[in-house]
């Protein structure tokens, strides 16, 4: 992604962000405005009878879900296309979110079978299969990491597990009752009102955790994407490094597909916007742009699914797909 | 189906005591105006519910058999609304019927602990229509309730005065 000349230029725009310092304050704003709109702080609704636990414990935790969603899944989009050195990498691409759905399919199966359906339990469990689905992609991708020197060897085993639990899920469903097909496709179609107020500390948390990383290391982040060479000239060890893309990349986009489920393009197309934006591919400069780019694309995306039909709300896939799919076509073909 | 098999007359006769049974149920339900509980369906999923529109079937029901459905749209369908604004809705709603996969009062917390805010669930009165469901899934609910909608309205005419007994209910059982 990187070469030598470029390198200069990443330092150079590093600098020239030092001339912009209100580009964040500007980037701060136009979020906040969003997030004011997704709030709806002034509308009525909540000085009506019982509005102030609508808002607390359905409204606020629905629009925190996608501002903190956004820019779990910008952070794991930029550090996956740093992975694999590829712009177009993201969680659908190392099979972190067919692993995701193979575990919901399977606990929303055997939630009827085993009998946990008088408990619910198989509802409280889904989360927790989602992130075992997730992991178990992630400890396969760990545990081969060491092995395959080659990128795209890794690449191919995510598409790869991609259609091995995306063929697992099709067999799950086939043999599943209608009404569990039913409830594990509206878990596919993701989504931020699901989020419950107490599940937003594990999101934020491993947001936290993610974004510490990213950041910690972004130098060598940066010396990375300029080949494996000049990592170990930085005295860095190019399996280390991997090691912190891969767990943190995936753990953040792991956790948000466990609580919202399965959420597309914002981790492709945050870092891209990023990018266009602070002209340099450098992660530092990045790393807020990225945040502030994948948090405004989820709440508007929110926003519109929940009203543009007065009586409906769409599914957050359909919309942000319908913003995403015209952006990558646009942007491989400028690349082109 | 009866034309076909050379029974029709038969069927027409199954079919009018359906009917005539069906009407009886109406009337006496219409008779005590002074019991119209407000009344939902369906329940949650990941977040999303589906609510009948005002001319769908399951609101005529819940009319036919005392009830007021909480609907959201006019049509004859359903929507699929969020359930933030499916709480705000249902709030003072007094009976949940049709509770999907859920059979008891934990499942449906479990499905989304937010569903306290209803009234409803707050006073135990959920019900579903699970109590012959098979090993192989099959229901007779949704197997036997389009040849004989007056078996689940007379269900349901009985959640609505407030005296179900689900030892002599059809279909529906009490959510526990």
């Amino acid at each position: 992604m990187l070469n030598r000349s470029q390198s200069n230029s990443t330092s150079t725009a590093v600098n020239r962000r030092g001339l912009r310092p209100r580009l964040p304050l500007l980037l701060g704003i136009f979020l906040a405005i969003i997030t004011f709109l997704d709030l709806e702080p002034l509308s009525p609704r909540w000085t009506q009878p019982g509005g102030d636990s609508i808002f607390w414990d359905l409204h606020f935790p629905r629009v925190m879900a996608a501002a903190i969603g956004g820019i779990a899944l910008s952070w794991s989009g930029l550090m996956m296309q740093t992975l694999f050195r590829n712009p177009l990498a993201g969680p659908f691409l190392i099979g972190i979110t067919p692993g995701a759905t193979f575990g919901v399919a399977l606990i929303t199966y055997l939630g009827a079978n085993l009998g946990l359906e008088d408990t619910g339990a198989q509802f409280a469990l889904q989360p927790l299969a989602a992130l075992g689905g997730a992991l178990l992609v992630l400890s396969i991708q760990l545990a081969l990491h060491k092995k395959l020197s080659q990128l795209h060897a890794l690449l191919l085993v995510g598409l790869v597990l991609g259609y091995f639990f995306g063929a697992a899920v099709d067999i799950i469903t086939q043999t599943a009752q209608a009404q569990q097909v039913k409830q594990f496709v509206m878990w596919g179609m993701g989504g931020f009102d699901r989020v419950i107020p107490s599940q937003l500390y594990i999101l934020g948390a491993s947001t936290l955790i993610g974004g510490g990383i990213l950041t910690y290391h972004r130098h060598a982040f940066n010396a990375y994407l300029l080949g494996d060479i000049h990592v170990e000239s930085a005295g860095k060890s190019i399996k280390h490094l991997r090691l912190l893309l891969i767990v943190g990349s995936a753990s953040m986009a792991a956790i948000v597909t466990a609580y919202c489920g399965p959420v597309s393009f914002v981790g492709l197309i945050a870092p891209h916007i990023s990018r266009k934006i602070q002209k340099t591919e450098s992660h530092g400069p990045n790393i807020l742009t990225a945040a502030f780019a994948g948090a405004t694309l989820t709440l508007t995306a929110d926003i519109l699914a929940n009203q543009l039909l007065p009586n409906s709300i769409l599914p957050i896939n359909a919309i942000l797909s319908i913003i995403g799919a015209p952006v990558v076509i646009f942007m491989l073909a400028r690349k082109n | 189906m009866g034309w076909a098999m050379g029974k029709s007359s038969v069927a027409q006769a199954t079919f009018n005591a359906v009917r005539t049974d069906y009407e009886k149920c109406v009337t006496e339900a219409k008779k005590n105006t002074k019991i119209s509980p407000k009344v939902i369906v369906n329940c949650v999923y990941n977040g999303m519910w589906f609510v009948p529109q005002n001319a769908s079937y399951m609101a005529q029901f819940i009319r036919d058999a005392g009830g007021k459905p909480i609907t959201a749209a006019v049509g004859s369908g359903s929507n699929v609304v969020s359930i933030e604004k499916a709480i705000t809705l249902f709030r003072e709603a007094d009976i949940w019927i049709n509770t999907d996969l859920c059979n008891s009062m934990a499942c449906l917390k479990s499905s989304d602990p937010r569903v306290v805010y209803i009234k409803a669930f707050r006073e135990g009165k959920a019900y579903h229509f699970n109590k012959q469901l098979q090993p192989n899934g099959s229901n007779p609910y949704w197997d036997m309730g389009c040849i004989y909608p007056n078996r689940i309205l007379g269900d349901l005419f009985h959640i609505f005065r407030g005296d179900f007994n689900s030892d002599s209910s059809n279909y529906y059982d009490i959510c526990k």
